[in-house]
């Protein structure tokens, strides 16, 4: 069985035979974990609603642009198999009973109470498989007054405490979010580590686990090193002139062509940034000279060092803070934060082997790991793309069943060509 | 209730890390049970004084509480021949070597992947660079700010107003992220080691995670065309309107995401019926079309009551919104308490220190213990030993100033 599942791996790697049945909606706290167990060798399969009426196969862009709603779902779900089935009827129910008996892991991010109502929950899926690993992601938990409110990235954010100290600064000036998710992406990272840590733990002690993760709790849990002193009564606000070790000058400067460029200069660098910076005096003036003088006249140390970045644009500053091998770096908008001389080097920006997605790259996976060289993504799956493959590999039905439960409307997969219009997608 | 029983009990794990990044990753490490044995330099620290209740916690403190708990401490000096020696013996006891030092620092130490597995070949080394092992930029610092704006994500963090400062997020993301990503790869590394019985090296940059996160917005930008600004921190992404913070009587803020789902019991939360009927707002194209003119309706609101109160209306209704709270209001609103989000630590002296808890909840299972930080040396002895060290050779490590403890 272990192999016929590892050959729907995406790629192969160190969770090779692993299988990992996804019922997530389109968001990262669910895709995103599912994702990073694909890219590390997991095989996943997607559970997904069949479509209302036979749908188009997608046709390649012929102008080369792919819909952001597909290059949405590229950004997720590459590596991973689609299976499309209807939880609504009870055959579609019983055709995931049959997968949960050989999965390893059930990963959901619905809001507590569905996988219930699907008969999918922790206690059904163990009477399934006794020693299985069911993860639920959810805006704020299985547990306490607050698990039945959806929740959305904003506000997870805010309740959160992230958003408190991220802003200008300015007086009256409004908190702002990170412009990336990391509500659900933050869900997401711990749902993996404690989805592979009940792994471990399942090889020693023949022992499933039931996870509750919460955005909410990632988030407070992310405060880290500021809780203590914030319990105990200190006060944390933007500040982006400020870096978390006291590091002056610190935050965006204007370079000469209007880019931003942005400092943290610890004090080990100080001396080197002086020079960079073209002011050498300033190593010895009394103003500067320790970080203590540096934070007691952190005005005009920042208008000096807003006026000595106009000397140069933003580019040129960060040849010469690479070469003095400080910190200093230009804010780069999505698309030029790959043209980093690193990505190349270290396959961050992929492209796949397919009609749609030779039109699309992503991001690469950032865990390196040294037995599996990387060998390029498996494309994200079409809609029910797999469903065939998965009905018959897996659980051995043979054509006539399944087509039986394609005319029935319990499992659907596309006639001809693929289909990758997912009406659910943001 | 079971009985909790530790994910990663028998995992050992030398860690050489500092700073925020790799404790980061070792501390959940420890949480979950492996032996986590920081290894630093000697001098021992004295041992910690008792504090008393009530005593002031150090903003220095909160690094040590948050990110230095649930591990042991052990000098060795790994400049010296001795302290190399000693760590070698370690490290055939040992399944992991976790690090966050330079690229080639390792290498010099005799201590990198190559040198290691010649030692023990079941060794799982990971490394948390700033910018990988190679390249331009290997020998660059790393530092949070910088990783945030080199991976395009301050791009699109701010207030979106014309010509405003972009924004880091405030909270560290650039080293979590990759501290996280860590710990993933040192778990997957054993899972394959069960089964092949062979180890490898692990090896995450910071600047690679914060690039990963920027997750769908890749292919949107590379193939679907997307260009992305500032998202207006008054848009959803589903394009909810209303959404975002709205400044409130006691000058704090509230986030609201209002789908079209909720916006009725949105307006019965505000008791504004007549929004309801407003030729204005009737659709969520409507409201979008017409969004200036109902923002200043809700921003002249909410102004009415404080904060709290609009968000215990607006939740008693199932409508999606939160406070922008403080770090201490986030750990202490009810739903962090009734998960138990903050948890204590009391001193010899009584002082009681509070942190934020894990959020690895094991349903049915005791939540698994915080064990409180200790000072760098605090355990020299005790890790020495494991490596098999008697107490005539710790001495003579002592003596050559190779190590030193408290417990030696």
């Amino acid at each position: 069985m272990s192999e016929a599942v590892a050959k729907l791996a995406g790629v192969e790697g160190s969770l090779r035979g692993l299988l990992v049945l996804e019922f997530c909606g389109d968001e990262p706290s669910g895709t995103l974990g599912t994702q990073i167990l694909s890219d590390l060798g997991a095989t996943v399969i997607k559970v997904e609603r069949p479509p209302q009426a036979e749908p188009q196969p997608t046709p390649e862009p012929e102008d080369g642009k792919v819909r952001p709603d597909i290059a949405y779902m590229f950004g997720l779900n590459r590596n991973k198999r689609s299976l499309c089935l209807d939880l609504k009827s009870e055959r579609g129910v019983a055709v995931v009973r049959d997968l949960v008996r050989i999965a390893d892991v059930v990963y959901d991010n619905y809001k507590p109470g569905v996988m219930q109502r699907l008969g999918l929950d922790a206690e059904s899926l163990r009477a399934l498989k006794p020693d299985i690993i069911a993860c639920s992601v959810s805006g704020f938990g299985h547990s306490g007054p607050w698990s039945q409110l959806p929740a959305y990235d904003a506000t997870v954010q805010a309740l959160g405490g992230g958003m408190s100290i991220t802003g200008t600064g300015e007086k009256g000036s409004p908190p702002v979010r990170w412009g990336n998710p990391i509500g659900g992406i933050a869900g997401a990272l711990y749902a993996v580590i404690g989805v592979l840590a009940a792994l471990r733990r399942r090889r020693s002690e023949q022992r499933g686990a039931v996870l509750d993760i919460a955005l909410l709790d990632a988030q407070l849990a992310m405060n880290s090193y500021r809780v203590p002193p914030a319990m105990a009564g200190i006060k944390y606000s933007a500040s982006p002139r400020r870096g978390g070790s006291g590091a002056l000058p610190y935050g965006p400067f204007k370079a000469a062509d209007g880019r931003w460029f942005v400092l943290g200069i610890t004090r080990q660098f100080w001396a080197t940034a002086a020079k960079v910076l073209g002011h050498p005096e300033w190593i010895d003036d009394p103003r500067f000279k320790t970080e203590q003088d540096r934070q007691a006249n952190e005005d005009e140390l920042n208008a000096l060092v807003g006026e000595a970045m106009q000397a140069h644009d933003a580019d040129e500053w960060q040849r010469r803070f690479v070469a003095a091998g400080i910190p200093g770096a230009k804010v780069t908008t999505i698309p030029e934060a790959f043209e980093h001389p690193h990505v190349a080097l270290r396959d961050m920006l992929v492209s796949f082997d397919h009609p749609v997605g030779r039109h699309l790259k992503v991001a690469g996976n950032p865990v390196k790991m040294s037995n599996h060289p990387f060998k390029g993504f498996r494309h994200a799956p079409g809609l029910g793309a797999d469903t065939r493959g998965i009905l018959g590999e897996l659980l051995g039905l043979d054509a006539a069943s399944m087509s039986k439960l394609r005319e029935e409307g319990v499992a659907w997969w596309p006639m001809q060509g693929e289909v990758y219009d997912r009406p659910s997608v943001v | 209730m079971q009985e909790a029983s530790l994910p990663l009990s028998g995992v050992r794990v030398l860690d050489l890390s500092t700073v925020v990044a790799g404790p980061y990753g070792s501390e959940i490490l420890g949480h979950l049970g492996a032996d986590v044995i920081r290894v630093e330099p000697p001098p021992a620290e004295a041992p910690w004084p008792p504090r008393a209740r009530g005593e002031a916690v150090a903003e220095t403190e909160g690094f040590t509480f948050a990110l230095q708990r649930n591990k042991s401490s052990l000098c060795l000096d790994l400049k010296s021949k001795d302290g190399v020696a000693a760590f070698h013996a370690l490290v055939k006891v040992s399944d992991v070597v976790y690090d966050n030092f330079r690229a080639g620092v390792l290498k010099r130490l005799g201590l990198d992947y190559a040198a290691l597995k010649a030692i023990n070949p079941k060794i799982i080394c990971c490394s948390i660079t700033g910018f990988g092992s190679e390249g331009p930029w290997a020998e660059v610092g790393a530092y949070d700010v910088a990783v945030q704006a080199l991976s395009g994500s301050m791009s699109i963090t701010g207030t979106g107003e014309e010509g405003a400062m972009p924004c880091r997020w405030g909270v560290p993301v650039g080293d979590i992220a990759a501290g996280m990503y860590a710990v993933i790869g040192i778990l997957a590394a054993l899972e394959e080691r069960e089964r092949s019985g062979k180890g490898q090296a692990v090896e995450v940059s910071l600047l690679d995670g914060q690039l990963a996160l920027n997750t769908y917005r890749v292919p949107q930008a590379f193939g679907a065309g997307v260009d992305f600004g500032v998202p207006s921190p008054r848009r959803g992404g589903a394009g909810a309107v209303p959404y975002g913070p709205f400044q409130c009587k006691d000058d704090a803020w509230l986030v609201i995401a209002v789908a079209s789902n909720f916006w009725r019991a949105f307006t019965v939360g505000l008791n504004e019926p007549t929004w309801l009927t407003d030729k204005r707002f009737l659709t969520l194209k409507d409201r979008q079309a017409n969004q200036p003119a109902l923002d200043a309706l809700i921003e002249a609101k909410l102004r009415e009551r404080p904060a709290a109160e609009w968000e215990a209306i607006l939740i008693e209704r199932g409508v999606p919104c939160g406070r922008v709270n403080s770090i201490a209001e986030a750990l202490e609103q009810p739903q962090a308490a009734a998960r138990g989000m903050c948890v204590t630590f009391t001193d010899a002296g009584g002082r009681v220190v509070a942190a934020a808890g894990s959020p690895l909840r094991f349903v049915g299972e005791a939540a698994f213990p915080q064990r409180p930080p200790v000072g760098r040396g605090a355990d020299s002895g005790t890790s020495l030993r494991k490596a098999g060290f008697g107490d005539e050779q710790i001495a003579a490590l002592k003596a050559a100033g190779a190590t030193d403890g408290a417990d030696l």
